[in-house]
């Protein structure tokens, strides 16, 4: 097998993480190649959520490791803080700062963490809001604007820093259903676009046109997963047949 | 009943205490309690952080300290800052008593400060640390930027209130002997009910204080409300309940 790093974006291995004597992840390897779009779905409770913040080590693992683009972020070594500036991350409660307007929430960390100057990372901040059509709520709070709205602008504060990898955690879970197809296009275009993506999703129709790779968790392990039109059309294990059989 | 109106309602005793009240009561009221506030809230806010620091040498100091002065009645405390100091010739404020009772009601304060910004900074969801973490910000970045800012926001009521209380205490530096143009509103108000042995006086200070402290309270329920239910929505969605003031001062503890 070849070694050389440039072909793995996410190198996930081994990966377990408990909370007291609960097991929530049990043993996870999965490797991401650059520009590829993993859907991890799975029944709630399955511990999907949980992998994915460990790939930024929002939730650091118990044991195992995690590489990005050459980095081992397990390693205590590493300059954490610098390495999830390149790994992007979307929350299902959009996580907006609400002290601040849109363009503030774009913008802050480009200041504080890249160290630009407000007019430099306002230059950045107004051509990401612009690029998803954002640019008429730069100056509203995110309480005046709607979920579908924020959870775009939400994408675009996390596109501001230039990420390599983008991770969305139910992205559109918390929305009303006729916002969910706005945010669903935004990630559609970003996939096309050529981002590493993992998304943790409940849109299974989503996961079929837009996925290269399906992952099926259950019970805190991998249980299925292949080519994504693959495994929804010919389910091999019968959780995940019966997983499907109730969402869709 | 003549002789209740009397001691309560002397007209000639409050036609004497008022003026004084007025000119140099109440500023002298208003110094203390906000001196001793803006120093208790620059401590407490010193406190908070050792408490959620997380580091048990930080947050065991900053617990001790939080229960000894909350635990201790506010006349020990003044007490012992305003007599014992001196006494023990730590005379940094020299022999003006309103140093040592600034510094005594601010000690008291920064004590409920602490407890108050600590149940505001961690009514603040944690997706919030996790949004600013997961862009790059360091940890006290993302508490300097994202959740003291919010967590203070919340609290402003209660805060206010802090001020209400502190202008209550500030009455405990009678105990210090305060000379003509230190004197806050309570001395002025013993002082001449020891002379006269008529209580007018004291209900004179009484309705000054009731000047500053009702009005302030109308205002901080008024705008403990807003904030939680007002005109512009808090939170974007999510968990984001500020605990009412009731309960954060009740139950700040828990």
């Amino acid at each position: 097998m070849p070694t050389a790093t440039a072909e793995v974006a996410i190198k996930i291995r081994d990966v377990r993480k408990s909370f007291g004597h609960l097991e929530i992840l049990k043993g996870i390897d999965l490797d991401v190649a650059p520009r590829e779009v993993v859907c991890i779905i799975g029944p709630s409770g399955s511990g999907k959520s949980t992998l994915l913040k460990c790939i930024n080590l929002l939730q650091p693992p118990t044991t195992g490791s995690i590489e990005v683009n050459g980095v081992v972020l397990t390693d205590p070594q590493v300059d954490l803080n610098g390495a999830r500036t390149k790994v992007g991350m979307v929350f299902q409660h959009f996580n907006l700062f609400p002290h601040m307007d849109v363009l503030e929430n774009v913008t802050t960390a480009l200041t504080t963490v890249k160290k630009m100057s407000r007019k430099e990372a306002e230059v950045i901040g107004n051509a990401q809001l612009a690029k998803l059509e954002l640019s008429h709520l730069a100056h509203k709070r995110p309480a005046d604007i709607s979920g579908g709205q924020q959870q775009r602008v939400a994408i675009a504060r996390a596109l501001a820093m230039n990420p390599e990898v983008m991770l969305f955690d139910e992205a559109t879970s918390a929305l009303d259903p006729e916002l969910v197809k706005g945010v669903l296009d935004v990630m559609k275009d970003l996939a096309v676009s050529g981002m590493t993506m993992v998304v943790v999703t409940h849109e299974i129709g989503f996961a079929r046109e837009v996925a290269d790779t399906l992952v099926f968790m259950d019970d805190g392990a991998i249980a299925e997963s292949g080519p994504a039109r693959e495994v929804l059309t010919n389910p091999k294990t019968d959780r995940l047949k019966e997983f499907l059989s109730q969402v869709l | 009943m003549d002789a209740f109106f009397h001691t309560f309602f002397s007209w000639d005793e409050m036609l004497k205490a008022f003026p004084v009240l007025l000119t140099e009561g109440i500023s002298n009221t208003l110094i203390i309690a906000f001196f001793a506030s803006v120093l208790g809230l620059a401590l407490g806010l010193i406190l908070t952080m050792m408490l959620l620091s997380g580091v048990w040498f930080l947050k065991l100091p900053a617990r001790i300290y939080v229960d000894i002065f909350r635990g201790l009645p506010g006349i020990v405390t003044v007490s012992l800052v305003g007599l014992g100091l001196p006494a023990a010739g730590i005379r940094p404020f020299g022999t003006s008593p309103t140093g040592y009772a600034i510094l005594a009601i601010a000690l008291i304060s920064a004590a409920y400060c602490a407890e108050i910004f600590r149940s505001g900074i961690q009514s603040v969801p944690e997706g919030q640390m996790q949004a600013g973490r997961s862009l790059g910000m360091s940890h006290l970045q993302t508490m300097r930027k994202i959740v003291i800012p919010q967590g203070i926001r919340n609290v402003l009521p209660a805060l206010t209130n802090q001020f209400i209380v502190d202008i209550k205490e500030s009455s405990l530096v009678y105990l210090l002997g305060l000379a003509v143009g230190q004197r806050e509103l309570y001395f002025i108000a013993h002082e001449q009910q020891a002379n006269s042995y008529n209580s007018s006086s004291l209900v004179a200070a009484g309705i000054c204080y009731l000047l500053l402290t009702v009005p302030l309270t109308y205002f901080v329920n008024w705008w403990d409300r807003r904030l939680r239910t007002g005109p512009k929505p808090k939170a974007p969605s999510g968990p984001n309940k500020i605990p009412a003031l009731s309960t954060q001062l009740t139950g700040a503890d828990s």
